[in-house]
């Protein structure tokens, strides 16, 4: 992990804890889940639709799956990875639903043209500001296929290990390090003219 | 549909990974290319999320509440049904036994006889097949150690 604070995820022994309190039916016990996980669980399913309301529903929706489901869960994985690949599955069959590419945009060439495009609108002059440089990346990652912006949020913002986010999506650790290298290559090179770095 | 992803070159991304956690640290400002890595680490770090409803917890665990006290009466009725069918398959398996017990008890005596003659001689040899067996099995494993200390 490039920038890796203490993570906030609980251990394996409290997430087992907590899964049996869930289990048998403890009050409060749910909710305490769902306060753990929401944020990741969010940051999943608002990266893959982009859409507030759907995004509230969506989680709503694999929250209500993972109560459903919980008894099924075994700790093989951690309780993160088992949360995560079930917000996985339930905004992908959303995407696939509304016929939306998961990795690759409409043009064919998987997101990265159209991550490129972004710059080229952008006001040059003022990009080498630092706010402005920040927007002119989030533009950026916004244009970025769903599979892609969901792989950086959670290995930069949620620190997930590429292990687990290999797990969550059910893609190879080899594929989930070529999207992050080549979605953070490409997010350079709109930055880099705009501070002049050297080629 | 998706196109496979080609396979990033483990260099390059230890490469990278080297060059994202050099820059976090460093302040030059005149370091473009760190400049550069930082600006993008930061990015990565606080993309542009819709904030998360205050209440999504509370509210998803009154959606579940209900499923769960289903499951829960669910649970309960399925015990108490799988409780009072075993006291039933019980009670009948005692009846029976108890009406026609001599009954089975007579059959197995006379199905049950005293083993064929030849039994014993026929059982020693089978015992003595698979020894010899076993022994000339252990043979050449010895002579493989013996060439081995030697």
């Amino acid at each position: 992990m490039t920038d890796a604070p203490p993570s906030t995820f609980p251990s394996a022994a409290d997430d087992a804890a907590l899964v049996q309190a869930v289990l048998a039916g403890a009050p409060g016990a749910f909710e305490r889940l769902v306060r753990q996980y929401q944020g990741l669980c969010w940051h999943i399913v608002d990266r893959m639709v982009r859409h507030p309301e759907d995004t509230r529903e969506l989680c709503q929706e694999a929250f209500l799956r993972v109560h459903r489901y919980l008894h099924q869960y075994r700790s093989e994985s951690p309780l993160k990875a088992w949360i995560g690949q079930v917000a996985y599955s339930v905004a992908k069959r959303h995407l696939e639903r509304r016929r939306i590419p998961l990795a690759e945009a409409a043009d064919g060439a998987d997101g990265m043209a159209l991550a490129e495009s972004v710059g080229q609108d952008f006001d040059l002059e003022s990009a080498c500001a630092e706010d402005e440089a920040q927007a002119l990346l989030h533009a950026a990652i916004e244009a970025l296929p769903p599979l892609q912006r969901t792989v950086l949020t959670l290995y930069h913002l949620d620190e997930v290990p590429i292990g687990e986010i290999a797990v969550m999506t059910g893609l190879a650790e080899g594929t989930i390090k070529s999207h992050l290298f080549r979605s953070r290559k490409h997010l350079r090179a709109i930055l880099e003219p705009r501070i002049g770095v050297p080629a | 549909m998706t196109s496979p992803t080609p396979i990033v070159d483990e260099r390059a991304w230890q490469a990278q990974e080297q060059a994202l956690r050099a820059a976090r640290g460093r302040i030059d400002e005149s370091d473009t290319a760190a400049l550069a890595d930082r600006r993008l680490l930061r990015a990565l770090r606080e993309p542009p999320l819709s904030p998360l409803p205050v209440d999504f917890a509370a509210g998803v665990a009154r959606l579940a509440a209900p499923a769960a006290a289903a499951r829960t009466v669910d649970a309960g009725l399925e015990r108490v049904l799988g409780i009072g069918l075993g006291i039933a398959l019980g009670a009948a398996a005692l009846t029976q036994g108890l009406e026609q017990g001599a009954e089975w008890l007579r059959i197995v005596a006379e199905q049950a006889s005293p083993l064929p003659p030849g039994t014993l001689r026929l059982g020693v040899a089978l015992a003595a097949c698979v020894g010899c067996s076993w022994l000339i099995g252990l043979l050449p494993q010895r002579q493989t150690r013996r060439s081995l200390r030697h």
